[in-house]
């Protein structure tokens, strides 16, 4: 049986992979959002080495100083170095996308295979729940979230990970449906195999593309919203260099010192549009029939 | 068609009652008592048992949710913890502001988004196509509030064109409430246009390949009568559904632009509120800006049918 399967493996998986590899390698809006994303994941990673400053460093004498000579992108009303703040701010973005997108994963991931599954009670009872999730406005469920729990950057990521749960719920559940009526799942059935093994040997990997697909956009929500969240006050607290606080700070010398605000804005925007753009290729390979 | 908008309002019945146990669960969790908020930090016991019975806070968690649906039912909002007013009068108030940013910039986001969509999918595959997608992922991506922010660096100070802030009542001053509500409504429309454009692009590339538009082509039609009598008429479908589902994300996004520009709407209640710990003002707001939205998805969706026959039928 393992023999077999690695032949057929070799005989068709392995060509096929190689070829969504090729695909993927030759999709321009795959390989410019990919480039985006892998210069923010870097800036992440590599923030402690790249930032010429620590990003809580206060400089009295420097307020306020334009771009250029010893802080390339300025500093702030504390005469901090927004270069640094925006590299160490990279990390808190690729976190609260990271872990909140995970819990949306996680959670909606196992409640769609479940509904799609098991169908019945599970699935009404779950897609109503979902329906029940989907039916805020998500800025508005974030900040009811966090007027429950308080504002902070893990309360963040808890909000943001509830708004992605039904979200996941329904893409997984969809994909679920499909795969739940194929053969080699009722083959996997009649061969006695269990629920659990069922759903996550046979019906996750195949209905991963537009999980992947999703993720991707779910990250670039993540950012985008938690810098929303941190402009309202309601995320990350001062001195924290989220860049939704910076550009909320950074609004009230926006006339004297337009630097404070448009640079963090700007970090928005790039890690933003390189998810986007990412996301966009992906499902233009991955899932053709939902390409725009 | 009543029939279906018969079902749809009741199957909204469920979620409605589903909504408001969480909404009403979730305030009550808020930590902090209601009437430390009210009475200030060091309120005497009696007041706080006074407090709290006049405010029903002391009566079982279903009585009061029951208490509250029954009030909301008869109009009856309650009022603000903090100040005291009415909180039907403050929306009643607040609520058009909103309403007229989301109109103002749903507006802008069709005007700019149809032609340019239509412009893209008939230049399909030219320099014009790809400028205007890569255009379209542009806006996209734009965190609205940042560019607020950058409309009033611009246009309010450094050319004083608009005003940074603030709001003009229309029956105050039409020509100021335009002005104030310009940049807002822009700020808000972009993002939307974006999403709008790129779906006419690929609606109408959808309806190019239609047997009916080759044959239109065949007897001899011109190009502009063939993209005006079957091409847009038929790729407008879809775009009217993405349309409707914006209005509710622009009703959404309002949350940060009434920040950006101090606009006394919805939002900004709402934001005051949770600052304020004031949940009767939150969970009341949470619940009527939810309804709200529901209400919209549900306007779009009859919109939809109506416009499409091929779905009535079914």
């Amino acid at each position: 049986m393992a023999v077999e399967t690695m032949r057929l493996e070799a005989a068709v998986g392995a060509p096929r992979r190689l070829r969504t590899f090729g695909r993927i390698r030759r999709n321009k809006l795959v390989v410019f959002g990919g480039t985006l994303v892998t210069l923010l994941v870097l800036a992440a990673i590599f923030a402690p080495v790249l930032a010429p400053f620590s990003p809580y460093e206060q400089h009295n004498v420097d307020q306020l100083l334009p771009p250029g000579g010893k802080y390339l992108l300025g500093t702030d009303e504390f005469g901090r170095d927004i270069l640094s703040r925006v590299l160490y701010g990279a990390r808190i973005s690729i976190q609260v996308a990271a872990i909140s997108v995970s819990i949306g994963l996680i959670v909606g991931g196992v409640l769609g295979l479940v509904a799609s599954y098991f169908g019945g009670v599970w699935d009404l009872v779950i897609m109503r729940l979902a329906d029940i999730l989907f039916a805020f406005p998500a800025i508005l469920l974030a900040i009811a979230i966090l007027a429950l729990l308080g504002p902070s950057l893990a309360n963040v990521m808890i909000a943001i990970g509830i708004i992605f749960i039904p979200i996941f719920t329904r893409v997984v559940r969809a994909a679920g449906l499909v795969i739940s009526h194929e053969q080699y799942v009722e083959a996997s059935r009649a061969s006695g195999a269990s629920h659990v093994r069922i759903m996550l040997r046979h019906m996750l990997p195949n209905a991963l593309p537009p999980i992947l697909v999703q993720t991707t956009l779910a990250i670039s929500y993540a950012i985008l919203s938690e810098a929303a969240l941190s402009f309202l006050g309601l995320g990350a607290q001062p001195p924290e260099p989220s860049w939704g606080t910076m550009l909320n700070t950074g609004r009230g010398f926006m006339s004297f010192a337009p630097w404070t605000g448009i640079v963090p804005g700007a970090a928005i925007f790039l890690a933003v549009l390189g998810f986007n753009v990412l996301g966009d290729g992906l499902r233009d390979i991955l899932d053709p029939r939902l390409k725009v | 068609m009543l029939r279906y908008i018969r079902i749809r309002l009741l199957a909204m019945i469920p979620v409605l009652i589903g909504m408001s146990i969480l909404v009403f669960v979730m305030m009550r969790l808020i930590p902090g008592d209601a009437a430390v908020v009210f009475l200030g930090t060091k309120p005497t016991p009696e007041a706080v048992a006074a407090f709290r019975h006049k405010a029903g806070l002391d009566k079982p968690i279903y009585i009061q949710y029951f208490d509250w649906i029954g009030r909301l039912a008869r109009g009856d909002l309650g009022m603000s913890l903090t100040t005291g007013t009415d909180i039907r009068t403050e929306l009643t108030n607040r609520l058009p502001i909103t309403l007229e940013l989301t109109l103002l910039a749903i507006l802008i986001a069709v005007v700019i988004a149809v032609p340019l969509g239509v412009v893209a999918a008939l230049r399909h595959n030219t320099a014009v196509d790809l400028g205007l997608t890569s255009l379209g992922m542009v806006g996209l991506s734009l965190p609205n509030f940042w560019l607020g922010t950058m409309l009033v660096l611009f246009f309010s100070v450094k050319e004083q064109w608009f005003p940074p802030g603030g709001f003009i009542s229309f029956t105050d001053d039409p020509v100021g409430n335009l002005k104030s509500m310009a940049l807002p409504a822009i700020s808000l429309g972009v993002v939307s246009a974006s999403v709008i454009m790129r779906m006419t692009r690929s609606s109408m590339l959808e309806v190019v390949r239609q047997d009916y538009v080759r044959t239109a082509r065949a007897k001899g039609l011109t190009n502009a009568l063939i993209t005006r009598r079957h091409l847009l008429k038929n790729a407008l479908i879809p775009v009217i559904t993405v349309a409707g589902m914006e209005v509710g994300y622009i009703f959404g996004g309002a949350f940060l632009i009434e920040a950006v520009f101090y606009l006394p709407g919805i939002a900004t209640y709402a934001l005051l509120a949770v600052n304020q710990r004031d949940y009767p003002v939150l969970q009341t707001v949470v619940l009527l800006v939810t309804f709200v939205f529901m209400l919209i998805n549900l306007g779009v969706d009859v919109l939809y049918t109506f416009l499409d026959p091929r779905l009535r039928i079914q």
